[in-house]
C-alpha cells in the first residue's frame, strides 16, 4: 500500500461540509479566538484560568442556579472544558462527555443528510432525569442535566443566554 | 529530542512501568460478560429502553387529564405543553389571547374566572420578564392549568373546587414573595417600562383587571403600573378569601 | 488534540484504536480493563450489536497520574470496524491525539487491514491532519491462532503491507491472551504525551 504520495492523496480528497459529515472549520479568521490553529490546522480549545473561571460563572449563575443537576461543557472529541454539577450526583462524566460528543456528531451528520445545517433541539426526556445539549461554538457542546422540577422550555431561554454570554466573552 | 523532552519519556516511562506493574490478582480470566463494571448497551438493551420510554409516556399521558378534542380548553392546553418546549413571544401572546377568550365564555363563572385571572398574570409575568423570570413561575403555570381543568369537571364538588383555587391562590401569593426576595429594593413610584432594568417595583406581575368579575377588554401584552396591578391583585384575593370563609360558615353552619 | 486545563492542571489526551472489523481493537481494551481494574477508576462502556459488534465506539477513560505537574487522563476509544460504519468511524476521531492500529494477522484479512488503514489515512486528512504525523503503533494482533493451524500473514509481510513508509513502532499481539497489549498500549501513550510535551511546557 503507497502512503508516499499522502500529498496528492491529501488534495484528492474532498474537505468540508455537504459529505453529510460534521462539517470541520473552513474560515479560520471568524472563529473565536480561542479556537487556535496548531499545526496543521488541527484545531483545538485553549483557554487560560481567568476564561475558565468565567465560562464557571456564567453556567453557575445561568443553569446551577436554575436547579440543574449537572451542566458540562466539552468539545466535540468528548474531553471536558468545564464541569458543574449539585453535589448531589455521581454520574460518570467522563463517558458521558465521550458518548455526548458522539451523539452530537451522530446527530450533525444525521441532519446534513437531510439537508439541515443542524436541528435545533437534541433534547432526551427521562422519566426522572433529562439532557438537553447545545453548540456554543462550531468546537464546543453545552450539555445540561435536569430534573423533572425544571422546564425545558425556561431552561432553553437560559441555555440562550448562557451560550450569548459565553460566545462574548471567546 | 530536548533535555526537558527526555525528562518527560523517562519520567513517563516510570510512571506506565509503576501502573502495568502487577496486574490486579485473579482478574485476567473474567471475561467481559462478567465485568461487572463494564457499561454494554445491545441493540437489546436500546429497544427495551425504548419500549420503557413508550410506557412512561403512556402512563404520564393517562396520569394527565387531557383536554378531549372537544373540550374548550384544547387551544389552552396545546399552548400550555408547547410552553414546555420552547418559550416565545408567539406561544405567549397566544396564551394571553386564549386566556381572554376563555374569559369572555366563563364571564358569568366566578370560580372558573378566577383561575383565568391567575394564568394572565402568571402568563404576563413571563411574558415581560422572559428569561429573567422566577423559574417556579413557569411550575406555577403548570399548577394553576390542572387546577381550572379539574374545577370544570362535573363530578368535584363545589367545596373541592374552592380548596383547589383556595390552594392555588396561596401558592400564588408564596411565588410573589419569593419574587420579591429575589429581587433588590423596589423604587416603588417608578412604572416599569423597561423590562430589562434590574430596579423593579414592589410586583412585577401585571395586567389583572380592575374588577375581580368584570371581563376585561382584550388586554394585548406590555408595560403597565406594577404599582395599580399589584393593589388589584391583593383587593381580588382579599375579596376571594372573605367569600371563601362566609360560604365555609355557612356550610358548617348548616350541617 | 489534547485539551489542557490550567486551572485543574490536567490534561486529556485522545487515543484511538483503529483497525478493521473483528480484528481485536474492543478485546485490547477488554483486557486492560480486566487486567488492571483496580487502577482504572473510570467504566469501560461498550455499545455494542447482537453479534457483539462494536456499534457505535468503545470508551475507557484511565487517570495515569501527574506528569510534569500534570495529571493526565487518557480517553481511550475504539471504532467500528464494519465497512458500513465509516461515518462514526470519522466522528469517533474528531480530535485523536493517538491511534493504535490493530491489524489482524489471519491471511484471509490481508486486503481489509490495507483497506482500514486507507480509511485511516483519509478520515484524519479530512480533519486536515497527516498520518505521518500523529503517533502511530501497530499492533499484529491473533498471532495465537498459529497455535490452531489458521494460516496467519508473517509479520513482514503485515510490516510491507502497512508500515513501508509509516515506519512505526509495531508489536505482534493476541489481545485475547494478552500478550503485548499492555507494551502496545504503554508505547502508544508514550508517544502521544510525548507529542504533546511541547504544549504542556507552554503552559507551563
Amino acid at each position: 500500500m503507497i502512503l508516499a504520495d499522502h500529498g496528492r492523496a491529501h488534495g484528492a480528497l474532498r474537505k468540508g461540509p455537504g459529505e453529510g459529515f460534521p462539517g470541520r472549520m473552513n474560515n479560520i479568521a471568524t472563529q473565536p479566538s480561542i479556537i487556535k490553529e496548531v499545526r496543521s490546522l488541527d484545531y483545538t480549545v485553549d483557554l487560560n484560568k481567568e476564561q475558565f473561571e468565567r465560562i464557571e460563572s456564567i453556567l453557575a449563575e445561568e443553569l446551577m442556579e436554575l436547579g440543574v443537576q449537572c451542566v458540562l461543557l466539552i468539545d466535540l472529541a468528548g474531553n471536558i472544558i468545564v464541569n458543574l454539577d449539585d453535589g448531589k450526583v455521581e454520574h460518570d462524566i467522563y463517558s458521558l462527555a465521550a458518548l455526548a460528543a458522539g451523539n452530537f456528531g451522530a446527530v450533525s451528520a444525521m441532519a446534513k443528510i437531510v439537508g439541515e445545517e443542524d436541528f435545533s433541539l437534541l433534547f432526551h426526556k427521562g422519566e426522572k432525569e433529562s439532557i438537553h445539549f447545545t453548540k456554543v461554538v462550531d468546537e464546543l457542546l453545552l450539555v445540561t442535566i435536569f430534573g423533572k422540577e425544571v422546564s425545558l422550555g425556561f431552561l432553553r431561554l437560559k441555555v440562550t443566554e448562557a451560550t450569548n454570554k459565553m460566545r462574548e466573552m471567546l | 529530542m530536548t533535555e526537558n523532552g527526555k525528562q518527560i519519556s523517562s519520567e513517563l516511562q516510570d510512571r506506565l512501568d509503576d501502573f502495568f506493574a502487577a496486574p490486579d490478582d485473579g482478574e485476567a480470566q473474567r471475561s467481559t460478560a462478567a465485568g461487572s463494571n463494564t457499561k454494554k448497551s445491545t441493540v437489546d438493551d436500546m429497544r427495551a429502553g425504548g419500549g420503557s420510554d413508550r410506557r412512561n409516556a403512556e402512563k404520564s399521558a393517562a396520569e394527565k387529564p387531557a383536554a378531549s378534542a372537544d373540550s374548550p380548553l384544547l387551544n389552552l392546553h396545546a399552548t400550555i405543553l408547547s410552553l414546555d418546549w420552547e418559550i416565545t413571544d408567539t406561544t405567549l401572546n397566544r396564551l394571553i389571547e386564549e386566556i381572554d377568550r376563555l374569559k369572555v365564555v366563563y364571564q358569568n363563572d366566578k370560580l372558573p374566572f378566577m383561575f383565568l385571572q391567575l394564568l394572565g398574570s402568571i402568563g404576563k409575568y413571563i411574558s415581560v420578564k422572559k428569561v429573567k423570570a422566577h423559574p417556579d413561575s413557569i411550575k406555577m403555570l403548570h399548577s394553576v392549568y390542572a387546577g381550572f381543568e379539574k374545577v370544570l369537571r362535573p363530578d368535584v364538588s363545589n367545596h373541592e373546587k374552592k380548596k383547589i383555587l383556595s390552594n392555588e391562590v396561596r401558592q400564588f401569593k408564596s411565588l410573589k414573595q419569593r419574587i420579591r426576595r429575589t429581587k433588590p429594593a423596589p423604587d416603588a413610584a417608578v412604572p416599569q417600562a423597561d423590562t430589562t432594568s434590574p430596579a423593579v417595583p414592589s410586583e412585577p406581575l401585571i395586567s389583572v383587571p380592575s374588577s375581580a368579575v368584570t371581563p376585561p377588554s382584550g388586554q394585548g401584552v406590555g408595560p403597565v403600573d406594577m404599582d395599580a396591578m399589584l393593589t388589584e391583585i391583593r383587593k381580588m384575593i382579599r375579596s376571594e378569601f372573605n367569600a371563601f370563609k362566609t360560604e365555609l360558615r355557612a356550610m358548617l353552619g348548616s350541617e | 488534540m489534547a485539551l489542557i486545563n490550567p486551572k485543574k492542571k490536567e490534561v486529556q489526551v485522545k487515543l484511538v484504536y483503529y483497525g478493521p472489523g473483528r480484528g481485536g481493537k474492543t478485546t485490547n481494551l477488554e483486557y486492560i480493563f480486566n487486567k488492571f481494574r483496580k487502577r482504572i477508576t473510570g467504566n469501560l462502556t461498550t455499545i455494542k450489536t447482537y453479534g457483539d459488534r462494536t456499534l457505535f465506539f468503545d470508551f475507557m477513560p484511565m487517570d495515569i497520574g501527574v506528569i510534569k505537574g500534570y495529571r493526565i487522563k487518557m480517553q481511550f476509544y475504539t471504532v467500528p470496524g464494519q465497512v458500513k460504519y465509516a461515518a462514526t468511524r470519522r466522528l469517533v476521531l474528531r480530535g485523536v491525539d493517538g491511534i493504535v492500529f490493530v491489524a489482524d494477522s489471519m491471511v484471509l484479512r490481508q486486503k481489509m487491514n490495507i483497506l482500514s488503514l486507507k480509511d485511516l489515512r483519509d478520515n484524519l486528512a479530512s480533519f486536515d491532519k497527516n498520518i505521518f504525523h500523529v503517533p502511530l503503533v501497530f499492533q499484529y494482533n491473533k498471532r495465537d491462532l498459529v497455535d490452531e493451524g489458521i494460516p496467519l500473514l508473517p509479520e513482514n509481510v503485515l510490516e510491507k503491507d502497512l508500515n513501508r513508509q509509516l515506519k512505526a513502532p509495531s508489536f505482534a499481539a493476541s489481545a485475547l491472551k494478552g500478550d503485548n497489549v499492555v507494551e502496545t498500549m504503554k508505547k502508544a501513550i508514550s508517544l502521544t504525551v510525548a507529542s504533546i510535551e511541547k504544549r504542556l511546557d507552554a503552559k507551563g
